[in-house]
């Protein structure tokens, strides 16, 4: 006796002609019409027109240095100059992430649309053969219960299951390639947007001083600049020191209300930390344009001097060459190591090391009995002086190469 | 020979340079926070995708964040330079009225 001779009223039931992985193609087809592809393809548009923005302002950026170059010189036009350069280029590494993006996000849609009409089109199929594949068991049905010989009923019966069985089949297979073509979707869609997760390398975020400990934006002082700078030669009587051959571009203008002399210092072979020592008390602001520390930036605002001052002092001892200098912690860290600093602990660090605290957020030398000195956010409007002190939150401290 | 540089010209690129800020800053608001919405449906990875896609968005905004405040700092500097150049021209146009009084 078959299965279906002892449960005719299951054979007689058309409910149970429906495979069960129907109703899971089914969902499937109802949430891929939700995917919208339209929505990804806005975004990669909006990103597309971000690169473009990008691009055009590191070409006004690069005009407008041309500019500075052509209407003015000396070493604070340089200096401006060099700035501008550095954004200029980090606008074309927005720009270039940004278009890379686009294309990502564009991808992104077109998978998203293909398996979006894929799913439609295998549910569909699947809905078809299903209803072939009822048509035939609706056939073997009206025969089992039209005949009278008991041959044919228990033939068609077994049609009935196997078709049955068969349909199960059909569908189990549209469901199984509906979901492999879901997964890879998925894996792709995840492997495009790996990049995405990554920094942007080279652009405007590493050129913030970061002396407040944070890397994001929200960081960037939009405070005075205060940046006054040289002015022109020829307005200058006395001033720089042509025999000198340190200041360059004639005159530096000396520092505004402490009348000490705008002279680069000549401290080769100094320990960085005592020639920082002879800055002590002095603000930030002004030191980067006194000219005394000449790889000192005059461009950076007055509350993120460190690494800015910890460059000259290091510049001015023959450790660094001016190119190495740099208004970022992590850029003049990074430039110490590619240059051979090697990371000691504190109780090895020599008067002069170059000491990453707050976290990587600020820059101080080492000046020995576990003192250290740089420019500090001490004064109480928030800009820096060069004080004793900065150590706290100690990341690591470079020391240079023997 | 030294050279005379216009306070006018430099105070027109402070002004320039300055206004590269608008352009970054209008490039972030029409990038937007990146939140794809329902884009992704029920994919499995519909979440980690939508905050991939609008972490991306902040690092970009982000960035030009970054670029409003250094252009701005740039601008500063040359503004500031100017305005030094215009002092001292004034001083030094003093300084020749001065002398020509004391010849009267």
């Amino acid at each position: 006796m078959t299965t279906a001779e002892r449960k005719p009223n299951v054979l007689d039931d058309p409910s149970h002609d429906r495979p069960k992985s129907l109703d899971a193609i089914d969902k499937h087809a109802q949430q891929a019409q939700k995917l919208n592809a339209g929505a990804v393809n806005d975004q990669a548009a909006k990103v597309g027109g971000a690169a473009t923005r990008a691009n055009d302002l590191g070409d006004d950026l690069k005009l407008f240095r041309d500019d500075v170059l052509r209407e003015w010189e000396g070493k604070d036009a340089d200096a401006v100059a060099d700035h501008l350069e550095k954004l200029g280029k980090a606008s074309y590494k927005v720009s270039d992430k940004a278009e890379a993006a686009k294309n990502i996000l564009q991808r992104v849609s077109e998978i998203l649309d293909d398996v979006k009409k894929k799913v439609a089109q295998l549910a569909q199929e699947a809905n078809d053969k299903d209803a072939d594949n009822r048509a035939l068991i609706g056939a073997a049905r009206r025969r089992k219960n039209s005949s009278d010989d008991e041959n044919e009923i228990a033939t068609a019966a077994s049609d009935i299951e196997r078709l049955r069985q068969l349909n199960e089949k059909d569908s189990n297979g549209k469901k199984e390639e509906i979901e492999r073509a879901l997964d890879d979707a998925e894996k792709q869609i995840d492997d495009l947007l790996k990049p995405l997760g990554l920094e942007i390398e080279g652009g405007f975020l590493e050129l913030v001083p970061a002396d407040t400990g944070q890397t994001t934006a929200s960081s960037v002082h939009a405070d005075p600049v205060d940046s006054r700078v040289s002015a022109p030669p020829s307005h200058h009587s006395g001033g720089g020191d042509g025999g000198g051959g340190g200041g360059g571009g004639g005159g530096v203008a000396g520092v505004q209300g402490d009348g000490r002399p705008a002279k680069p210092i000549d401290a080769q072979g100094n320990n960085p930390a005592k020639i920082a020592e002879q800055f002590l008390g002095r603000n930030a602001g002004d030191l980067k344009r006194s000219g005394e520390l000449p790889a000192m930036q005059s461009w950076v605002p007055n509350n993120v001097n460190c690494a800015n001052f910890v460059s000259g002092c290091l510049e001015a001892s023959g450790l660094i060459d001016k190119n190495q200098a740099s208004a970022s912690v992590a850029g003049l860290a990074a430039n110490l190591e590619a240059d051979g600093w090697k990371s000691v602990p504190l109780s090895e660090a020599k008067p002069g090391d170059v000491v990453i605290s707050n976290g990587g957020g600020h820059v101080v030398l080492y000046a020995g009995d576990g003192q250290f000195i740089g420019s500090n956010n001490v004064n109480p409007d928030g800009s820096q002086k060069i004080s004793m002190g900065g150590g706290s939150g100690l990341v690591k401290i470079l020391t240079p190469p023997t | 020979m030294t050279r005379r540089f216009d306070p006018e010209q430099i105070a027109a690129l402070a002004k320039k340079v300055g206004g590269l800020k608008d352009g970054f800053s209008k490039t972030g608001k029409d990038l937007g926070d990146g939140n794809p919405g329902g884009a992704f449906g029920d994919l499995s990875n519909a979440a980690s995708t939508g905050k991939t896609v609008q972490g991306f968005h902040k690092g970009v905004n982000a960035e030009l964040a970054a670029a409003e405040k250094l252009v701005d700092a740039a601008s500063q500097a040359l503004a500031n330079a100017a305005e030094r150049m215009r002092n001292d021209e004034a001083a030094g146009v003093h300084t020749l009225r001065g002398g020509a009084r004391e010849r009267a």
